[in-house]
């Protein structure tokens, strides 16, 4: 899985949208996941979990709280956003940052050990979870930081880097125009060798060059090795586990050449918005009715190329052919055109640039089942000649199996299960997702369905999210811990992760006495 | 039609072929004649569309019985609302109902006024609307909503009205029904106002209550909740329900009888059971095969070309050929007739009647 090249990165991306007399509307909670080149991604949950939110986010329609979304489908180079510079600009003070984080959890401790183990003992775990939370603080700075610029800024020696760097190109000049004298002495040799009489003196002034170039040479690779000699060993002294060799090679992981959606200006992220685009659930809402469907989808090539007018309606027309819609659909209304036919033009208007990234925000639940597999099918061949990624959002299970490559599932802002299409469905392991698979109706006629399956209550407000886990007050399956602690989402299995406190550890196992009476 | 009945008297067990030992004794005890409590035959409504009469529903017959739930199906368009908004009487203005009967309790309603057919409104026939936010008033608290019924149709007193009421919202699983009375619409979830429309339905007893989409804009786990209590309550009341809905899936679930409507015509007829295991029409056949299947792996979707036909459209025969992959000269000359493929099973269509031969 690791092979295939990331298009698009979450990290711990949070979306809280502010409502009246402060209050927070938690939307987004730690959202961390990776979505591959090509892959068809879908999102299920319930309304009201966050999914069109995540979807909008991404493409930043809304602002992210925190956290950030790096997107894979160029490089820094390639758009060279003005981020990066701020970024570098602001080097110093996330190590600074980074230093008083550290120190503060270096405060705490002593503050810990200076009280009495015996009868302060709760105070000292509270003491010694906050250090360990600044500590957290303080490597996450060092991230922030080094994730654009690499792990460079770690060293303090950055001049004497430097000056090894240029030392060992100084050689290496010096080899070079020694090199092209060799050659220069080496054509009068062969003329001396033709007149009949070889000049030994320059034949041994040859051989004395070469070893000269080859000392040069040597010298260079030297310091070249000089200045990585301090790769991974010069490090600040800020946390213990910086020096460790394997974090590491972790912080120097986080360059990349991905760009961070989230601290691009406007414009940037209108450039950026030719790779990226979105079909909306309602196909109607999204047309403007005063607006010919020839005119509409051409808007497209109007405001991002420069086209001519007659290739711009040449590209029209062959759009829509190619979302199954005729030649002569170019001067309709979209009132004149049903359900599906607005969604091919949605959808044509989409894949008009060659985007790279596809947001499909329940583009088939407002059509009827026949229409519905029509538009999956179109979409689906699309993905494949044009190798599309979708981020396909839905609340229709029997629709992501049979069209998704991969599957999250989320509740109220959180991230629950995600795992690949087959393994999700044959072996749920979320209370949440094996609930929900049970409440999906199913064209089967057997014995009535019994009343145990069924999911008692509600979605939870998202202003007052429960604390611990998010799913506890349903969840059939709900222990102590539940209620206290908000569970990690965790690699079950390969590929296969999931966020519930059943799996997370041997000993938080479910035992007779933890179930809930119920 | 008659000799058919007959049968039946004398072998209760002839009416439904297919079904499951457990049920058919579930069947045998809820008593073995059943009662008709809505019969609906050649019903034509038409719509005016710029000074032109246009047919929407093309002549639908069917019949509920009490405790009985038949489940209209078919994609949007085919005519599902407009039969329930005509048995209603609740039509837009530009509607005219051109011909055909409908019996409530032996009581033909086409031919009342439209004054005495709002009174039967609610209090003998119910009707629970697809979006509980727009068939609610958002003014008005939900208390006062929910015996407004009891109030006019009962004519009772305001205070045994809002007894009955939070009775009634006990029922429907309503918690802290108190303090529920005193609220607004907006202050509730989609699938709490669902409850309330059903409660509101409900405390009026109807022998028959029409469903249009209830469950179709809730999430899935609700939907399930709201399911199981409409069947509980069907039980409960001895009711006849007429439920409108697009998905098979709720269709497994909940019905009893299946009919299957295209383009104002009946396609299809017949128990749960046949209808979902043994289609014979290719427009359900179709419905089924475009439906992702959740517990399927080797599914394979396969879309119905084309699309519905507007009510504008002038299509020859069978409505549905221009989408049919069997469609011959005959279907597009012709107007397939409604055969009893088997016994309580109906299909109109020209190639399962060849087939038959």
């Amino acid at each position: 899985m690791t092979e295939k090249p990331v298009m698009l990165e979450l990290k711990k991306l949070k979306k809280y949208f502010q409502i009246k007399h402060g209050l927070q509307l938690h939307a987004l909670e730690d959202i961390s996941f990776s979505i591959f080149e090509g892959e068809k991604f879908g999102v299920v949950g319930e309304s009201g979990c966050g999914k069109s939110t995540l979807g909008r986010t991404i493409l930043q329609l809304y602002p992210a709280t925190s956290g950030a979304c790096i997107y894979h489908g160029k490089t820094l180079e390639e758009v060279s956003p003005k981020y990066v510079k701020k970024e570098i600009a602001h080097l110093m003070e996330y190590q600074k940052r980074a230093q008083e984080f550290y120190q503060k959890s270096l405060e705490l401790e002593a503050q810990a050990r200076a009280l009495d183990t015996r009868t302060d003992a709760s105070k000292i775990a509270e003491l010694k979870a906050k250090a360990k939370e600044y500590r957290k603080d303080a490597s996450r700075q060092l991230r922030e930081g080094s994730r654009t610029v690499g792990s460079l800024i770690l060293s303090e020696k950055l001049p004497e880097i430097a000056q090894l760097f240029s030392l060992a190109q100084k050689e290496s000049e010096t080899a070079h125009s020694l090199l092209k004298k060799i050659q220069e002495l080496e054509s009068q040799y062969l003329q001396s060798q033709v007149s009949g009489s070889p000049d030994e003196k320059l034949a041994q002034k040859i051989a004395e060059y070469r070893r000269m170039v080859d000392e040069h040479i040597a010298k260079s690779r030297k310091y070249k090795e000089k200045a990585f000699e301090f790769r991974g060993k010069d490090i600040l002294p800020i946390t213990e586990r910086c020096m460790d060799p394997a974090y590491q090679a972790k912080l120097d992981k986080n360059y990349e050449t991905g760009i961070n959606l989230g601290k691009l200006t406007r414009e940037e992220m209108r450039g950026l918005r030719r790779d990226m685009q979105i079909v909306f659930q309602d196909p109607a809402a999204s047309l403007d009715p005063r607006q010919s469907v020839g005119k509409a989808i051409e808007e497209v090539f109007i405001i991002n190329t420069d086209y001519s007018p007659a290739v711009r309606k040449e590209k029209t027309l062959a759009l829509l052919e190619r979302v199954g819609l005729k030649r002569e659909h170019y001067d309709y209304y979209p009132h004149q055109l049903s359900g599906g036919q607005k969604q091919r033009v949605g959808i044509a208007r989409a894949i008009a640039l060659d985007p790279k990234f596809v947001v499909l925000d329940e583009s088939v639940s407002a059509l009827d089942v026949s229409i519905q597999a029509q538009i999956l099918l179109l979409l689906d061949a699309l993905s494949k000649e044009k190798n599309l990624t979708y981020f396909f959002i839905t609340h229709d299970l029997g629709v992501v199996k049979h069209f998704c490559d991969r599957i999250l599932v989320m509740y109220l802002g959180n991230v629950c299960e995600l795992a690949p299409t087959k393994k999700l469905f044959h072996k749920p392991l979320h209370p949440y997702t094996i609930s929900l698979l049970a409440a999906v109706p199913r064209p089967v006629v057997h014995k009535k369905s019994t009343q145990e399956s069924i999911l008692q209550g509600e979605v939870p407000s998202a202003v007052a999210p429960p604390p611990g886990c998010p799913f506890h007050t349903r969840c059939p399956q709900r222990m102590e811990i539940c209620m206290r602690a908000k569970p990690e989402l965790a690699e079950i299995e390969p590929e296969h992760f999931i966020a519930c406190h059943l799996y997370s550890k041997a000993e938080n196992a479910p035992s007779e006495d933890d179930m809930p009476a119920r | 039609m008659d000799a058919t009945r007959l049968l039946e008297r004398l072998n209760p067990d002839l009416r439904q072929p297919h079904l499951h030992p457990e049920q058919k004794n579930e069947r045998r005890k809820n008593g073995r004649r059943m009662e008709k409590i809505l019969e609906v035959k050649d019903l034509v409504t038409t719509f005016r569309i710029a000074k032109k009469e246009y047919p929407v529903l093309r002549g639908i017959s069917f019949d509920i019985h009490k405790n009985e739930t038949l489940c209209m199906v078919g994609e949007s368009g085919c005519g599902k609302s407009v039969t329930a908004l005509t048995i209603m009487d609740l039509l837009p203005l530009n509607a005219n109902v051109v011909s055909g009967s409908i019996k409530l309790d032996n009581q033909e309603l086409t031919v009342l006024s439209h004054k005495e057919r709002k009174a039967l409104c609610g209090e003998k026939m119910g009707m629970i609307f697809q979006e509980p936010m727009t068939a609610l008033n958002p003014l008005l608290t939900i208390g006062y909503q929910l015996t407004e019924g009891l109030r006019y149709h009962k004519k009772l007193d305001p205070k045994t009205a809002k007894e009955i009421a939070l009775n009634q919202l006990k029922k429907v699983g309503v918690a802290n029904p108190v303090e529920r009375m005193k609220q607004f619409p907006f202050q509730l979830s989609g699938g709490l106002r669902q409850r309330i429309m059903i409660a509101m339905v409900m405390s009026l007893q109807p022998s028959i209550i029409i469903a249009d989409e209830p469950t179709t804009a809730l999430d899935v786990t609700i939907q399930k909740q709201v399911l199981a209590l409409l069947n509980a309550l069907k039980k409960e009341m001895n009711a006849g329900v007429l439920f409108i809905t697009h998905d098979l899936g709720v269709v497994a679930e909940i019905a009893d009888r299946v009919i299957v409507l295209y383009s104002g015509t009946k396609v299809e007829e017949g128990p749960v059971e046949t209808i979902i295991n043994t289609p014979k029409h290719p427009y359900t056949i179709g419905l089924m095969n475009a439906m992702p299947h959740v517990d399927k792996d080797d599914f394979e979707m396969k879309a119905i070309p084309g699309t519905i036909p507007h009510i504008t459209e002038d299509i020859s025969g069978c409505r549905f050929h221009p989408r049919c992959a069997y469609a011959t000269d005959r279907c597009r000359k012709e107007t397939p007739r409604t055969i009893e493929y088997d016994a309580g099973h109906f299909v109109a269509c020209h190639k399962v009647e060849e087939e038959c031969r």
